[in-house]
């Protein structure tokens, strides 16, 4: 077993094989070997944040390892669980992507990932800047001149 | 009256800082019966005002690498409209690892590219000078680069013809142009300009926009054709054979050395094979174009030459494959057993590919001589053939092109259209090409198996073409070669 410190000051205690879906613990595991008895400090996560990522490793720590493959992307999530997973606010949604990060667990950084991108997807500027608060800081000359930059972008 | 507004504004401000110091739990449960007090609009109210805490900006503040990790899941149509929703997006629109990706994702491989941009190499220190101009403008510097490509283009012309006629040395070593190249990808919006132009040639492909080049200077058919980045050189009856440069559509070297007619040719860094009806094959030097040697041996014309580094191939109207030493010209071994003509040989790794008059392909290993399978389907001789390795196509006198898959000897599809003998055929894994008797040059798509479009602009038969990603160059028996450039409107970055 392996203990866990979260930002908060909770501490969790999972299994070697949850662990080891995090790169950064598996390192940290290895080369220190008392981990069973001193829990790992995790600075950078927050405790809430930290149940959801036990919840992904635990859910896929039987999970066939994946070639890393540098090819085609699409932002499709074929696993229903891991929609259902990925259906939480926006708040939770950006700490658990810079979790993913932190940790080096690379399936759910890409779920997270691909969340925001299915997100961005078919929408309209006016939607994007609603759906993520954004101001308008163009120009209007600014703005003319990119709708022109991208004309050729919407022709196909 | 005066005194109590402002106790009361005190005490407010009192209670306030007390229960900013509580516990998150308390917070909630003063707050939700604060909430409960209130009138049905002003809760609507609060809930417009409250709606932007839920609601935040991620690309800007995610560290740039995961937004754009982020954005490489979309597609080109998406990251238009997110240049237009603030300066950061637009930003961020713009990078070129989100860019490399889009164009993995769309055309599955950047082998086209990396091949391409090597041309640019020399140029690099020049693009760099003229971009650092540019770095600090706001606007993207999208049209700077097409210029810029569009410039060195220009000179790429301009040096091309001394490049490859004055046998400079390659000074730089493998390491070198592995760095330059990573300095070239990463030049800001070479990638987006890169996509742009892919989408603007498949889409003159697709609705079948191209410009058409004469070619004129054989005096008789013109039989075989090959070209590269920057000559073609042709064969014809009229017993030359003539280097035109690519880009000028000029003839600038006439070879005289055949007695003949000169029927098939093949050429590559090193080394020109031509083969003809004077029964000889004769072995250039590419750079000099100085006769390396004359092969002599078969007893009648010689239909086909093909070459790798080690040897020559060659099938001939006296009913013999022979495979010669390049470097000597020795005769090696004859390909046994066949008893009618081959029309056409290919020659990939160690087999052969022999398409002939009596309705066969073979498949011979070269290092053997043995004789591996056959391919039977055609109801008439067979002209030309393609092979790669995995695919054969064969064009016939019955007028079909047929595609046979060479691992499992299956024939795969049959292409019904041309009208006459087919003579000339190219594949390059999503297009098929060919050429026929009946004046016609035919796109077909290799997935669909569908007729995409015809060519007509040859006034008689076709009997050579080769393609790639922007034009055709075809041969016919009307003393004409015509290059059908379909990087019409586009700076022609691509090969």
């Amino acid at each position: 077993m392996v203990k866990l410190t979260s930002s908060d000051g909770q501490e969790f205690t999972i299994s070697k094989e949850v662990a080891y879906q995090s790169v950064l613990l598996k390192n940290m595991i290895e080369d220190v070997l008392d981990s069973e008895e001193n829990p790992i400090p995790l600075p950078n996560v927050s405790g809430p944040i930290l149940v959801k990522v036990i919840e992904y490793a635990t859910h896929h720590k039987d999970d066939p390892v994946k070639p890393p493959v540098d090819g085609p992307r699409t932002s499709e999530i074929v696993d229903e669980w891991d929609k259902e997973f990925m259906n939480i606010d926006q708040g939770s949604l950006y700490e658990l992507i810079l979790a993913a990060n932190y940790l080096d667990i690379k399936d759910l950084l890409d779920l997270g990932c691909k969340t925001v991108a299915n997100m961005i997807k078919g929408k309209k500027v006016e939607e994007l800047r609603k759906l993520f608060n954004i101001q308008n800081d163009f120009t209007p000359e600014e703005e003319e001149q990119i709708k022109k930059e991208n004309a050729w972008c919407e022709e196909h | 009256m005066n005194n109590n507004k402002i106790n009361k504004d005190n005490l407010i401000e009192d209670t306030l800082t007390l229960l900013l110091k509580q516990s998150d739990n308390t917070k909630i449960d003063v707050i939700y019966k604060l909430v409960n007090s209130l009138s049905t609009i002003s809760l609507q109210e609060l809930s417009k005002k409250l709606d932007p805490l839920f609601h935040f900006d991620f690309l800007s503040k995610l560290p740039n690498e995961l937004s754009i990790k982020i954005l490489s899941y979309t597609d080109c149509k998406t990251i238009s409209i997110v240049s237009n929703v603030s300066r950061k997006w637009h930003q961020l629109s713009l990078d070129n690892t989100l860019w490399k990706q889009l164009y993995t994702t769309k055309w599955k491989s950047l082998a086209f590219v990396k091949n391409k941009i090597s041309q640019f190499y020399p140029y690099l220190s020049d693009i760099k000078k003229e971009l650092e101009l540019e770095n600090d403008s706001f606007v993207f510097q999208f049209w700077e680069v097409l210029n810029l490509l569009e410039n060195l283009r220009l000179k790429d012309y301009q040096n091309s013809f001394n490049k490859s006629f004055n046998n400079k040395k390659k000074t730089e070593n493998e390491n070198e142009i592995q760095k330059k190249y990573k300095e070239f990808e990463n030049i800001p919006g070479l990638w987006r300009a890169i996509y742009y132009l892919h989408l603007k040639l498949d889409s003159n492909w697709n609705n079948k926009k191209y410009s058409i080049y004469n070619m004129v200077s054989h005096t008789d058919s013109i039989y075989c054709l090959q070209y590269n980045n920057e000559r073609i050189i042709s064969g014809s009856r009229d017993q030359t054979i003539k280097v035109w440069d690519l880009k000028t559509n000029e003839c600038i070297k006439t070879l005289n050395g055949h007695t003949g007619s000169i029927l098939s040719l093949q050429f590559d860094a090193n080394y020109l094979v031509t083969g003809s009806s004077d029964s000889t094959i004769i072995l250039w030097d590419i750079k000099s174009f100085e006769i390396v040697r004359r092969i002599t041996g078969h007893q009648d014309s010689v239909l086909s030459v093909k070459f790798n580094k080690d040897y020559i191939v060659s099938s001939s109207k006296d009913h013999t494959i022979r495979i010669w030493d390049i470097k000597t010209g020795e005769f090696v071994r004859k390909l046994e057993g066949h008893k009618t003509v081959a029309n056409a040989i290919q020659l990939k790794g160690d087999i052969i590919v022999s398409a002939s008059g009596d309705r066969l392909i073979r498949a011979w290993s070269l290092s053997t001589g043995k004789l591996l399978k056959t391919f039977e389907g055609h109801t008439r001789g067979i002209a030309c053939i393609f092979f790669d390795g995995n695919i054969i196509i064969s064009g016939s006198s019955d007028c079909t092109l047929k595609v046979w898959d060479f691992h499992s000897n299956k024939l795969l599809f049959t292409l019904y259209g041309h009208t006459e003998l087919v003579r000339t055929i190219q594949f390059d894994g999503k297009k098929i090409v060919s050429g026929s008797y009946d004046r016609t040059i035919k796109i077909w798509d290799f997935k669909s198996k569908q007729l995409l479009f015809s060519l007509d602009g040859h006034l008689s038969k076709i009997f050579c073409l080769q393609f790639s990603d922007s034009k055709i160059i075809s041969c016919s028996s009307d003393k004409h070669i015509i290059k059908w450039d379909f990087s019409r409107d586009i700076l022609n970055i691509f090969p």
